[in-house]
């Protein structure tokens, strides 16, 4: 029955939504859009995006980036060598290690604070969050009565 | 004709297709007409492939449909809370115009009961509204919808359902089988199950 039902709500409303015709778009819509169309005409191609340049500059774009890259990285190496400062790989491994022991510090913190709340302060915990949760909703309920009175809903 | 020309006059085709949908999924004039426009300037960008396409209308709904759902999760989900709380508004003003219209006195005999139904659904929550039009106008099955929407099936089908009904009472549509439901204008319809 409640199957039946539906079905047939279904078929009155498609029959209603049949019935509706297009809405007139505004007057201003090809204005606007005309404005904006003509604006980017008038950008030079490389102000444009990327992917809307054409392919020739595309393609120049992309191996004028490769080869900037690759000269970056072959002659930053070559300088960085003569500077006598070793190999760039070596240097920023050892960046790395000096970060060592804030890492250690902060994994050991986190181990405390793991331990603290499994050994005793659960409930101190439980009690914290339901404060907090209970501040959340009386938010929500001040802000849903503020928002009802200000735009006059029941 | 230059290609501006006729991409104008493309617009013009299109442009009550695109500014209709929009309205029906964002139920706001002035949004529909941001998003109408988004939609405008995509289809420029892409117009050389476009123009001599023939699924150019259901590309033009889809990129719509698209725009209008991400503007609605951009914009309007810190609202969504408060706003479906409210209660629906009875004021009847804002109605939105109709194109193409019929002689006078076809428009006299059905343009009232169609403003209505425009209204009305204008006038629905969101969350109803947006699946009940993407069913009934847009033609996307209730899996489709679901993962458009990223929600369970079955909040699909529950939207979609109170929305008709909003729309049966509001309207005052009877059902061919009425008697046989009892009766049910103004009572609770049958539970789905």
């Amino acid at each position: 029955m409640n199957e039946r039902y539906e079905k047939e709500l279904e078929q009155l409303i498609e029959r209603e939504a049949r019935k509706l015709p297009e809405l007139r778009a505004p007057e201003t819509l090809v204005h606007r859009v005309m404005l904006a169309v003509h604006a980017k005409e008038r950008q030079p191609w490389w102000q444009r995006p990327w992917l809307t340049w054409p392919r020739s500059a595309q393609w120049v774009s992309v191996v004028l980036s490769g080869a900037t890259v690759a000269a970056l990285v072959y002659f930053g190496a070559g300088a960085w060598q003569a500077a006598g400062m070793g190999s760039p790989l070596g240097k920023i491994a050892q960046w790395f290690s000096s970060l060592a022991p804030i890492w250690e510090w902060l994994v050991t913190v986190a181990n405390a604070i793991a331990l603290v709340l499994q050994k005793g302060a659960q409930q101190y915990l439980l009690i914290a969050l339901g404060i907090a949760g209970s501040m959340y909703l009386l938010c929500v309920a001040t802000g849903t009565a503020c928002y009802r009175l200000a735009y006059n809903r029941r | 004709m230059t290609d501006t020309e006729q991409f104008e006059a493309f617009m013009k085709a299109y442009q009550n297709m695109v500014f209709t949908t929009a309205v029906r999924l964002l139920a706001n004039e002035a949004e529909a007409e941001d998003v109408s426009q988004e939609v405008f300037l995509k289809a420029y960008e892409r117009y050389a492939e476009l123009k001599s396409s023939p699924t150019v209308g259901g590309w033009l709904k889809t990129v719509t449909r698209n725009l209008c759902l991400n503007h609605l999760t951009r914009y309007r989900a810190r609202w969504r809370f408060f706003s479906e709380m409210a209660p629906d508004r009875e004021d009847e003003d804002s109605m939105p115009e109709w194109a193409a219209p019929d002689t006078h006195e076809q428009q006299v005999a059905t343009g009232d009961h169609r403003q209505l139904l425009e209204g009305v659904l204008q006038k629905l929550p969101s969350g109803q509204r947006v699946p009940l039009v993407l069913y009934h106008f847009e033609e996307l099955s209730y899996e489709e919808i679901a993962a458009k929407l990223r929600v369970s099936l079955s909040k699909v089908k529950t939207d979609i359902h109170r929305g008709r009904e909003a729309l049966r009472r509001k309207l005052k549509l009877k059902l061919a089988g009425e008697e046989e439901w009892g009766g049910l204008d103004g009572a609770e319809s049958p539970c789905l199950t």
